[in-house]
């Protein structure tokens, strides 16, 4: 914060638009600061929630993805929000990383429970009518290795649809896919998540 | 993770990051319209002349040829065209996909319109020549290209058949010399031959001829017909 408070008239940003933002660090690079205070929170949990990486890690994709956000900030395309563009860029950085890496490797990812804003389970659970179907004890407990088993692809439009709460032409902005395809990866993902839940919890049954 | 706005204020105002200046982008995005509309361009020219090849072909030939009007089908279709075009419709297809707005159309989408505006394309390049410009134009610089085709020429270059064709090179009574697509000479005999349409033994004119092989390099023309029109068979 010690940055955003030697921007002169700090203030008078506060109120402002993403957009606006970047349209006023076009003449004044410092007030990037600002951008960077609203996201860098955000792309820290959106980052980890994708990958499951250390926090060193994670803040090295972070600043990379500032960086590059910065570079290329005169070919951000006015029609796209900027928060849309920016989660496109940590995604991109993020997955860029993890082939540079090597180390991840997504079949044995591990999903970190939320402690803020209900669980990525119980958001998901109550969307696809599990808890009609199962005990919710047990749904809970194989819920994180559902998510593990599942592939990236739904495990990425799941995690911007049910936590990072973004509605389906801003996932389409983010993964740059079609809305179309956006949608039925989303409805592929449920299913999925509800077979791995279902099938876990016979197993654990017999 | 709370330096992390600190220490990117500090590298831009050392000059360690920089903006990429707006002028890049403007001109890296004219770049690809420019390269996409030239890829639909040359999709259209490869359009143009499979419209060329289908509508040129002598379909009503393939008997004479000792085929089956399948056979001669699958070995007539323009290959190399159809090919050339589904490369890049995918080529095209990927271009898009780079514009800014690209992504958010479906692949079938964009790759569907890549082939009808190609094809839309063809068609208007065919009815203004382009098809068989480009075809004449492949033929005499592409090496192999003759391989891959199977056109007119082919089918009217079957002697021991009664077929052959070429251009006129000499004129004299009662015959004229025929230089075949090979350069092969032949001395053709026109006695009770005749002349269908607008075919006439005018100098390098373009021909095709029904009739009979006799030895050497010289050939009886039974019926004679214009290079472009259809071949007509008036005598049974």
């Amino acid at each position: 914060m010690d940055v955003l408070h030697k921007i002169v008239n700090a203030e008078i940003y506060k109120g402002k638009a993403d957009e606006d933002l970047v349209l006023e660090t076009l003449k004044r690079d410092d007030v990037y600061a600002l951008l960077i205070d609203r996201y860098k929170q955000k792309l820290a949990r959106y980052i980890k929630r994708i990958s499951s990486l250390s926090n060193e890690d994670m803040e090295e994709i972070l600043q990379e993805t500032f960086i590059k956000a910065y570079k290329n900030l005169n070919d951000f395309d006015t029609s796209l929000k900027f928060s849309s563009w920016i989660y496109r860029i940590a995604h991109n950085e993020t997955i860029s990383y993890l082939r540079k890496v090597k180390t991840i490797p997504f079949s044995s990812f591990t999903y970190q429970e939320e402690n803020e804003e209900g669980t990525l389970a119980e958001k998901i659970a109550a969307d696809t009518d599990i808890e009609k179907e199962l005990d919710k004890k047990i749904i809970h407990e194989h819920i994180m290795e559902a998510l593990g088993a599942l592939d990236k692809k739904y495990r990425d439009v799941l995690v911007l649809r049910f936590l990072e709460e973004r509605d389906y032409e801003e996932i389409s902005d983010i993964l740059q896919k079609p809305i179309g395809t956006i949608s039925v990866l989303i409805k592929r993902a449920k299913e999925k998540f509800k077979n791995i839940v279902v099938e876990k919890s016979i197993h654990t049954e017999l | 993770m709370n330096d992390i706005d600190k220490n990117i204020i500090e590298k831009i105002k050392s000059g360690e990051i920089t903006k990429k200046p707006k002028w890049l982008f403007v001109v890296e995005h004219i770049g690809l319209w420019v390269l996409l509309g030239s890829t639909v361009l040359i999709g259209g020219a490869a359009s143009g002349v499979i419209f060329f090849s289908l509508t040129d072909h002598d379909w009503e030939m393939y008997e004479m040829v000792g085929k089956t009007f399948f056979e001669f089908l699958i070995i007539s279709l323009p290959y190399f065209w159809i090919i050339l075009l589904i490369i890049l419709s995918l080529v095209i297809y990927i271009e898009f996909k780079n514009t800014k707005t690209g992504y958010r159309y479906m692949p079938h989408f964009i790759i569907g319109g890549a082939i009808l505006l190609s094809v839309a394309l063809g068609g208007i390049g065919h009815f203004l020549g382009v098809g068989e410009t480009v075809h004449e134009l492949a033929s005499n610089n592409i090496p192999f290209y003759e391989d891959f085709i199977y056109d007119k020429k082919d089918i009217w270059s079957h002697p021991e058949r009664g077929l052959i064709s070429g251009k006129i090179t000499k004129r004299d009574e009662g015959k004229f010399e025929l230089t075949d697509w090979n350069g092969g000479v032949w001395e053709v005999y026109t006695s009770g031959t005749i002349w269908n349409g607008v075919a006439t033994d005018t100098m390098n004119r373009k021909i095709k001829i029904f009739g009979t092989k006799n030895e050497d390099s010289t050939f009886s023309a039974e019926e004679i017909n214009d290079w472009k029109e259809k071949a007509q068979r008036m005598r049974k």
